[in-house]
């Protein structure tokens, strides 16, 4: 067995979820589609990341209805080896995804705003390296890792705030809740898939964290400190540009940065706040990949997660080589992750969750 | 072993990207200003000021401080650079520009949306880089800004956050802010305006006195021969006039930005000298079709034992003062289509969607519109007693 999964505590398993959670939240929007008609976001990012919460709360009832300590396990004592596996699949492949969109909303600002010369591949191929480390070295390594950051993602955040704050227009959030009603709906179906995977992703690496009582309280406490800081930026976001402007951003968090005239002693602070947001996104993206193939060794009953967790970081890596790739069909495909990725997660764990709340608790 | 030897690579990799100065892959020749103008052949004319900080010139004794004045004629931005490719001695990089300055006809034929859109973000140009407009040939006007103390310009770009934090004569503008002005209707730009000292400038389209504090009308003369002059008004993407250092002072009380400034106020005859201070932000607020903007402002007089009046005849002349003029301001600039007062930015709260904001045109019915303002002085100096209260 070389699962690679360490021992880490309630605080790491927070700091892993609470980065998650605001990476993701802040950096896994699909810009043109959610901004083009008006700006919801931020509140449809506080009301994704409550609802995710819930949902994660009763997996976690689930587990423990099922006495199971992870949710490779939980899969497997509530379908059977072979429909656990099966309904395991889309998760593997939804925590995929989920770890591409950020590093692929990166590699577009460092790319656009960074590296004058480079071009988009090269820079995705850079990460490769670091992600790889990360994912072998396994979760404790990784959890860890989040807990160092977490610093350095609060001063990223605050950084980018404080940056863009005298760019701040309560009119810029004007037409107040343009495009409706059934949008709001939209986009907080589309949180979900920004604030579950760092909750299930936990869940999948739950036997590590001494408890499930560790568990859940890490999940509820870096759910609610995660989306709020998403929620805080995506409000800052909305204070200095208007939604339409928005739109045509490939990289609207750095671009916020520089919305305001700094004098010099300002003036590169905003890469130093990219460099700190890119560190976070590769922990988060290595947290979320680690999981994929913790959970895939589980169902598969593969004893070592290593090759298995190389090949995902391949996978992160040639999806975020395609989100860029400049064709209709791709383009299609990467909206359809934006808007329904969501049902990836949803589709094995609904199941789940309602059968734990009608079956009985194990004696 | 196999663990150090991975490490020790690892420690080798920075050497690959030259980032221990080693190995310069590259020289750059730095664009500190980059200026858009009409061209004579060509459709425009692009003048780069340039920084030759490059990689290598101190080992080979160059001046790290040292700038450069280069121009071509071309149909774009892109084709400019091609063809400056093979004239400077390295690659020409906008990481560190900060200025941008467009010529007058380029900014009243509504172009610099024409010449920048798409070039800026792909040259990689940030969005808070300072955006003027230069009346008169540009490379005279960049010349004017060199001084042998300065050579690399920074005074006309100190004097904007100058003029803006002390005097409130000017805006500080960024690309950002300009792009944003010209691509919704909730508000118009009012970029800098600079001039050769001596050299004609436009009127002032509200007219009145011009006082000598700013460029063009300057009285004493300095090393430094470009000034500000202004601020440049916009309707959407054209330039429709200019407004001089004290009109501009009246936008930005009524907009918001407005600090600290001067005033002189006509008074039985003469003028008195009066220093301003905001006291907070404006109240603005929309209500059908009216605007009403109540300011709060503490006046300071500068020769307070010249005046003979008591606080309260001063303090209800100044505020009818301002009122007066601050209408006359707003409708002249109306009148121009250009809403330099962000008036949209209240109205547009009262849309239910960016449809309805579109279809409405509020840029058309700039005139329609009703301004109230409400100005409420405070009096620092007693004219009866000058000793501060």
């Amino acid at each position: 067995m070389n699962l690679r999964l360490g021992r880490f505590g309630l605080q790491e398993s927070a700091c892993a979820v609470g980065l998650g959670a605001l990476i993701s939240g802040i950096f896994a929007v699909d810009v043109r589609d959610t901004f083009a008609q008006g700006n919801l976001c931020y509140a449809a990012t506080a009301a994704g990341a409550l609802l995710s919460l819930l949902l994660l709360m009763l997996l976690g009832r689930a587990m423990a209805r099922f006495q199971a300590e992870d949710l490779g396990g939980l899969l497997l004592d509530g379908f059977g080896p072979v429909r656990g596996a099966a309904l395991g699949l889309p998760l593997v492949l939804g925590l995929v995804l989920a770890a591409g969109l950020p590093l692929f909303r990166f590699s577009l600002a460092m790319e656009r705003y960074i590296f004058v010369e480079a071009d988009y591949v090269p820079i995705v191929l850079y990460l490769l390296p670091v992600l790889l480390l990360l994912v072998l070295s396994g979760m404790e390594t990784v959890a860890r890792m989040a807990k160092i950051l977490l610093i350095p993602g609060a001063v990223a955040l605050i950084t980018t705030l404080l940056l863009a704050s005298p760019a701040f227009d309560s009119a810029h959030l004007f037409p107040l809740f343009s495009p409706g009603f059934s949008a709001f709906i939209d986009q907080t179906g589309e949180a979900l898939f920004r604030f579950l995977p760092p909750g299930v992703a936990l869940f999948i690496a739950g036997r590590g964290c001494q408890g499930r009582a560790n568990t859940l309280g890490g999940v509820s406490r870096g759910l609610l400190l995660g989306g709020a800081g998403a929620f805080l930026l995506h409000l800052g976001l909305g204070l200095t540009f208007f939604a339409p402007d928005m739109a045509s951003l490939s990289a609207p968090v750095y671009c916020m940065t520089m919305a305001a005239r700094q004098e010099r002693m300002a003036l590169r602070l905003d890469v130093l706040a990219l460099f700190l947001w890119v560190a976070t996104g590769l922990v988060v993206a290595a947290f979320y990949t680690y999981a994929a193939a913790l959970l895939l060794c589980r169902l598969l009953d593969v004893k070592d997660v290593r090759p298995v967790g190389a090949l995902l970081v391949l996978q992160v890596v040639g999806a975020v080589l395609l989100f860029n790739f400049d064709s209709d069909m791709i383009l299609d495909l990467v909206r359809c992750v934006y808007r329904q990725g969501h049902l990836l997660l949803l589709l094995p764990l609904g199941p789940l969750v309602v059968r734990s709340l009608l079956q009985r608790r194990r004696p | 072993m196999k663990r150090a030897a991975f490490a020790a690579l690892l420690l080798l990799l920075p050497l690959l990207a030259g980032c221990l100065g080693g190995v310069p892959l590259d020289k750059y020749c730095y664009v500190l200003d980059l200026g858009v103008e009409r061209g004579d052949s060509m459709p425009y004319r692009f003048v780069f000021l340039l920084n030759e900080d490059t990689a290598g010139s101190e080992e080979e004794g160059g001046d790290k401080g040292q700038v450069s004045m280069v121009s071509a004629e071309e149909r774009s931005l892109f084709a400019a650079i091609d063809a400056l490719a093979g004239a400077l001695p390295a690659q020409l990089s906008f990481e560190r520009t900060t200025l941008l300055a467009f010529s007058r006809e380029l900014a009243e034929a509504g172009e610099i949306v024409t010449v920048t859109d798409g070039a800026l973000s792909r040259l990689k140009i940030r969005q808070n880089v300072r955006v003027i407009v230069v009346e008169g040939d540009l490379r005279d006007a960049f010349q004017g800004l060199v001084s042998e103390g300065d050579p690399s310009m920074n005074r006309l770009k100190t004097n904007v956050r100058l003029f803006e934090e002390n005097y409130g004569y000017v805006e500080d503008w960024g690309l950002h802010a300009m792009r944003e002005a010209f691509a919704n209707e909730t508000g118009d730009a009012l970029l800098p305006y600079a001039g050769r000292v001596g050299g004609p400038l436009q009127p002032d389209i509200a007219g009145g006195q011009v006082y000598p504090y700013l460029g063009g009308k300057l009285l004493g003369e300095g090393q430094i021969k470009t000034s500000l002059a202004g601020s440049a008004v916009f309707a959407g993407e054209r330039m429709v006039g200019v407004l001089s250092g004290q009109h501009t002072m009246l936008v930005l009380l009524a907009k918001g930005g407005f600090r600290a400034g001067h005033l002189r106020l006509p008074w039985k005859g003469e003028e008195l000298d009066l220093a301003l201070y905001s006291l907070g932000k404006p109240c603005r607020s929309w209500e059908e079709g009216t605007f009403i903007c109540e300011i709060r402002l503490e006046v300071d007089l500068e020769n307070p034992s010249q005046v003979d009046a008591s606080s309260e005849e001063l303090i209800a002349a100044t505020e009818a003062w301002l009122t007066d003029e601050l209408e006359r301001v707003f409708r002249i600039t109306a009148a121009a289509g250009a809403d330099v007062f962000e008036v949209g930015r209240e109205a547009i709260c009262a849309f239910r969607s960016w449809d309805s904001w579109r279809a409405c045109g509020f840029s058309a019915r700039l005139q329609e519109i009703r301004p109230v303002f409400r100005v409420q002085v405070k009096l620092s100096h007693s004219p009866r007693d000058p000793a501060l209260e």
